[in-house]
């Protein structure tokens, strides 16, 4: 067997895809691999449970806001209160904040060389660089986009990246009314963009139809929260499943449960661990999470345009599950919708100007789990602790996670559709391999905790092991 | 307006030199400062909006107070290493020019963990900052 190695690029983190030919030369097997180990489980052990939201926001620089959030939400578990309705509301306002920043990152910064320029443009042009040449008002809206999404994070965290507000209990400070109005004011330049960017994916997709039937088109579980009554939820509320025809397998869900549903397999080829719904079993119990299963999952957004949006969304499927990967991009778009729509509704809010922000409260519990929906799917924290709240066991499983054997389906299926026969790597396929995985915007340091530069290789191998090709591409 | 963007790590002693000058500047009418860790995209539009941009950071190594005049840079550089010649290249880029900009360098003695100015480069940061307001005040030139 022969096999192919493909870095990944413009994605958070470093990977490795390998190809692997049969002796026809044809794909006998794909593999992503994430080739990083960092630790955060192991040495947040020791530390006490009030220090975890500030420790754990580290893994990662994009969304540390997703796992500052967790961490509080576990720590609340912990000490067996719930957080006053303004800090939850406060909580949720940041969140969305953190939605609209990464997901304008993901489309505009990250995704939309590919989609604007073409699979076979330069790739000496092929980055954001080369849209702002291209397309300069659509690369203004994407900066502009993100930067509203970050002034939400800095407006009520003090600073944009890693932002020590969220504690167990709930937060440490409430929404100013200067912050509020300040915000209030690039609100509507922000629903402008929003809808803007999903007018023109909606425009396009009839130019993308080879890569929506070959980027992660096949059938699986969808996982999210949802509200009890089945809206779109991103920071509380119960777990859904359901499958491709959008039948609910799974619904109401305790999220402090996860583990009775949600097993964990090794491979010993990546760091990262493959998540599967546990009653389905390994790997047939494969599911997705992030933007398209939480479309897939829920009944309604629960805001006009959104709403409008998501009809649309459905009509692509007449009804049933959306189970093209690519269109993680489309579902992102419409999230960042919902999530302005959704700001816009919180600043008319006068409770999030309260001082009620914080229960405070003792070691209630020996163990609490802290589940929110980050830009890129379901994080779970879990903590066992002491009677001291001093951490003596952690779990985190983050969204790349939970998408990892979606990911590996995903370059098989790519490689497959691209790759007749050659025994080295054409540039083709290089980025359509990096583009499927980019669709499903992964964090890889976020994933395995992972410290390193950024990039992924791709590798050819033969049938009898020896490598025929390897590619790296710019980071 | 005029834009003042410190810069620095607030963790590692004198490199925290510029956000140190941008806290202690008073905000007044057609003045407004930011302090930052590292230079992002997220600024172009602020940075687009400004007639003048001073860039505050601390530089390894002794001497005075250093000001060095600042124009677009080649091409817009990489998010991950942003410089500020690299975003004034993007808002050139973008919006067809860039502003005036300088970049004001702070001597420093110890970059090491912890937090706290060194006394020679407190006293480097607090001469800017003087300067700096006589200059919103319209007392002196830059």
């Amino acid at each position: 067997m022969r096999e192919h190695k493909i870095p990944v690029t413009r994605v958070e983190g470093h990977g490795l895809i390998t190809i692997h030919l049969d002796d026809r030369g044809q794909v006998a097997q794909a593999r992503f691999h994430v080739t990083e180990a960092r630790g955060f489980e192991r040495f947040c052990q020791g530390r006490t449970v009030w220090e975890m939201p500030g420790i754990t926001a580290r893994i990662c620089g994009i969304c540390p806001v997703s796992h500052l959030l967790a961490s509080a939400k576990a720590g609340d578990a912990i000490l067996g209160v719930r957080p006053p309705r303004p800090a939850d509301k406060l909580r949720r306002l940041m969140n969305l904040g953190q939605f609209i920043q990464s997901h304008a990152l993901s489309f505009f910064h990250l995704s939309s060389p590919d989609l604007l320029l073409g699979w076979d443009a330069d790739p000496a042009q092929r980055h954001i660089f080369g849209v702002a040449q291209a397309h300069p008002q659509i690369a203004l809206d994407g900066i502009r986009l993100r930067a509203f999404g970050q002034e939400i994070i800095e407006t009520l965290g003090g600073k944009r990246v890693h932002p020590a507000w969220a504690v167990p209990g709930g937060v440490n400070a409430p929404l100013t009314p200067e912050g509020r109005d300040r915000l209030a004011t690039k609100l509507p330049e922000a629903r402008r963009i929003a809808q803007d960017a999903l007018a023109l994916y909606e425009k396009n997709v009839p130019n993308w139809a080879e890569q929506v039937e070959t980027f992660g088109n096949f059938p699986s579980l969808f996982l999210s929260l949802v509200t009890p009554e089945g809206s779109w939820e991103h920071h509380d509320g119960v777990i859904r499943v359901v499958d491709s025809n959008r039948r609910i397998v799974a619904d109401g869900l305790l999220p402090a449960r996860y583990f009775e549903y949600i097993g964990e397999a090794v491979e010993e080829w990546s760091y990262l661990k493959f998540p599967y719904y546990k009653p389905w079993g390994y790997p047939e119990g494969l599911y997705r999470v992030g933007p398209l299963a939480r479309l897939n999952c829920c009944d309604r957004m629960g805001t006009p345009w959104a709403d409008e949006a998501l009809k649309h969304f459905r009509a692509l499927a007449a009804g049933k599950a959306v189970t093209s990967s690519f269109h993680y991009h489309y579902a992102r778009l419409i999230e960042a919708l919902a999530a302005v729509e959704q700001v816009g509704t919180y600043l008319e809010d006068p409770e999030l100007l309260s001082p009620r922000i914080r229960a405070e409260a003792g070691i209630n519990e020996l163990e609490g789990v802290g589940i929110h929906e980050a830009p890129r799917g379901t994080l779970i924290h879990h903590y066992k602790v002491d009677e001291f709240g001093v951490i003596r066991g952690v779990n985190l499983i983050v969204s790349t996670g939970h998408n990892n054997l979606a990911m590996n389906r995903t370059v098989a299926q790519i490689a497959e559709h691209y790759l007749q026969g050659e025994t080295t790597i054409p540039e083709g396929l290089l980025n359509r391999l990096e583009g499927g995985i980019r669709a499903y915007d992964p964090c890889l340091s976020c994933s395995v905790h992972a410290a390193g530069r950024l990039g992924l290789r791709v590798v050819l191998v033969g049938p009898e092991g020896q490598v025929l090709d390897e590619k790296v591409s710019a980071p | 307006m005029i834009l003042v963007i410190g810069l620095g790590h607030p963790l590692r002693k004198d490199d925290a030199a510029g956000l140190w000058v941008a806290s202690r500047l008073p905000s007044q009418e057609g003045v407004k400062v930011i302090g930052v860790q590292e230079l992002t995209p997220d600024l172009i539009p602020s940075v687009a909006g400004a007639d003048l941009v001073v860039f505050v950071d601390s530089r390894v190594g002794s001497g005075p107070v250093r000001w060095e005049r600042l124009g677009p840079g080649p091409r817009p550089s990489l998010t991950h290493a942003l410089t500020p010649q690299g975003l004034l290249a993007w808002v050139n880029q973008l919006f067809g020019q860039a502003p005036q900009a300088w970049l004001v360098t702070l001597p420093t003695k110890d970059l090491s963990l912890g937090e706290g100015l060194s006394p020679r480069t407190r006293r480097a940061a607090e001469a800017l900052v003087r300067r700096l307001v006589a200059y919103f005040g319209g007392e002196v030139d830059l």
